[in-house]
């Protein structure tokens, strides 16, 4: 397996508190890889130092080998690197058509184009991206006129839109309906195995964790405490101790 | 698309049989109004189309206006040059001072242009071998036919409507579309991969050669420049013109200056307080129509939904 993310020691200091320590992973190829823990346990800022949201304390992040910390957020989306946000983040007053044709135009280096006509640009796989998340009904309505799970698909759609290589997911079914989740689930898994995608994602669901995650990395105060296949994790005495509790999968 | 050309069009037709048609004051209150369809078309750009709130594209207007004055009188070079000159000195200080204003966000970039456009007051102002200081420059008198008002009014049709089809090229383009995007979420903007940085600078130059052209079309129509037009009145007015129209919308420069200078002519006319009511108007607009004059219009057209299949505006 070929390794397509990997961050060596990374920390993040906020003041006096540490919320990442010296955190080593690595992702590989077609991985799906899920990041759990409680509260507060670093997760969302452990995605925030590898999208580059904010600067680590310490510590190097290797992109496809590529050294690629401190890089601005521009560059590395470039690289094929796409992030969801937790808090749904997209154009609120863009139609869901223009939405996902701003990361294409974007990605093919046409953002600054001037003269052309956006309308006739790159229509065929905006097209496709939405059927894929199935928004295309959607497309001429605003984004903030959709359902919130809605909004979350068109969230995945605008990350499709640069045609990433990875995604990186922060809590993808947060405030979902069940059956909206399980879609969501069905889609990543759809994706990993039809646009060679690598998905590293943070969840609370634990259903949805063990579900789809290929492997899973525990945090716990700032610190991986364990990191391993679905089953070992789960048998892992020291996870079972600070977050999963008597937790059953329910599958 | 169908309020995208209906104004436009009909607002060209209108104004071509208005030059033949309308008393000579009438025609010259149009070629103001249609030379600040311009200006107002550089604010909507930052704001409307970027979601930057500048203040001080009067900055850019003057430094057309004296760029083309300058030319005239000192270096007495060609008109069509001078025009040129004109608008490429506006762009020229659009970029110098640009380059400082995107830096900031939000309130910081606001005062920042305020504080730009004062300078540039406080240059022209001050500068008394090179500008001509608080006298302005006078005498400014287009070559040839373009003297007679209506010919010039035609002129300034001509021109206005070339750039207001670039205008309309620039927002409906992948740049356009981009800069909607940074506007509505930066930080996604730039992470789908957009230069955020350079794209607001790119559009700060744009609206200052918008502005600059304005500029440079009014110093022969009034034949004077003062350093009057780059201070925060004159900035007010390309924002008020701007949030009248509707700064979001295609049309909206276009109808804001229109409906902005023919109201100022008309009541005018009969009350030394107009600007109490232009002022009246102004606070109605902010309060019940806060997308202006186009975007009552486009409200008749439906709720939330688009019904034109790909409007270019917000």
């Amino acid at each position: 397996m070929t390794e397509i993310l990997r961050t060596e020691g990374l920390t993040k200091r906020f003041g006096g508190v540490i919320a990442v320590s010296m955190v080593d992973l690595v992702v590989n190829h077609k991985e799906i890889c899920a990041v759990i823990g409680p509260n507060g346990a670093g997760k969302s800022t452990l995605f925030n130092l590898i999208t580059h949201y904010l600067e680590p304390s310490e510590g190097r992040i290797y992109f496809q080998g590529a050294d690629i910390t401190g890089l601005p957020s521009h560059v590395i989306c470039r690289g094929g690197f796409a992030r969801s946000f937790q808090l749904t983040n997209i154009y609120p007053r863009l139609t869901v058509f223009d939405s996902v044709q701003m990361s294409l135009l974007s990605i093919e280096g046409l953002s600054g184009n001037l003269y052309r006509n956006s309308r006739t640009m790159l229509r065929e796989e905006t097209e496709r991206i939405l059927q894929m998340v199935g928004l295309s009904d959607q497309k001429h309505l605003r984004g903030n006129l959709l359902s919130h799970g809605d909004k979350k698909r068109l969230e995945l759609a605008i990350s499709l839109g640069t045609r990433p290589k990875m995604l990186l997911m922060d809590e993808p079914t947060a405030g979902m309906a069940p059956d909206e989740t399980w879609a969501l689930v069905e889609l990543v898994d759809k994706l990993r195995n039809e646009e060679d995608l690598t998905v590293l994602f943070t969840e609370h669901d634990m259903d949805v964790v063990f579900d789809i995650a290929d492997r899973i990395v525990v945090l716990h105060e700032g610190t991986k405490i364990c990191e391993g296949l679905p089953e070992e994790v789960q048998k892992d005495e020291s996870v079972r101790q600070c977050y999963l509790g008597g937790y059953q999968p329910s599958a | 698309m169908k309020t995208n050309w209906i104004i436009p069009s009909l607002s060209a037709a209108v104004l071509v049989v208005f030059g033949l048609v309308a008393g000579e004051f009438w025609v010259k209150v149009a070629t103001e109004a249609i030379i600040l369809v311009l200006f107002a078309a550089s604010f909507a750009l930052l704001y409307g189309q970027t979601g930057l709130l500048t203040f001080g594209q009067g900055a850019y207007f003057a430094v057309g206006a004296y760029g083309f004055a300058l030319a005239t009188t000192k270096l007495e070079l060609p008109f069509a040059l001078c025009c040129i000159i004109g608008v490429i000195s506006a762009g020229l200080w659009a970029w110098i001072t640009g380059f400082v204003c995107v830096r900031l966000a939000g309130i910081y970039f606001a005062i920042m242009t305020v504080v730009v456009a004062q300078s540039t007051f406080f240059i022209i102002f001050q500068w008394y071998d090179f500008t001509n200081g608080d006298n302005g420059i006078q005498g400014l008198i287009p070559p040839g036919i373009l003297q007679h008002p209506r010919v010039f009014y035609y002129f300034a049709l001509a021109v206005c409507t070339l750039a207001y089809y670039a205008y309309y090229r620039l927002v409906t383009s992948p740049f356009g579309l981009s800069l909607r995007s940074i506007r509505e979420n930066t930080t996604r903007a730039g992470f789908v991969g957009i230069h955020v940085r350079r794209h607001t600078l790119k559009a700060f130059v744009l609206a200052g050669l918008f502005a600059g052209l304005s500029g440079v079309l009014f110093a022969p129509f009034t034949r004077t420049v003062v350093p009057q037009m780059a201070d925060w009145l004159s900035s007010g007015k390309a924002v008020f013109m701007g949030i009248l129209g509707g700064p979001a919308h295609l049309a909206g420069p276009l109808v804001g200056a229109l409906v902005w200078v023919f109201l100022d002519a008309f009541v005018s006319g009969f009350t030394v307080h107009w600007p109490l009511i232009i002022g009246i108007l102004v606070f109605l607009i902010v309060f019940f129509m806060p997308g202006g004059l186009m975007g009552l219009i486009a409200s008749f057209g439906g709720t939330g939904t688009m019904k034109q299949e790909r409007e270019p505006q917000s």
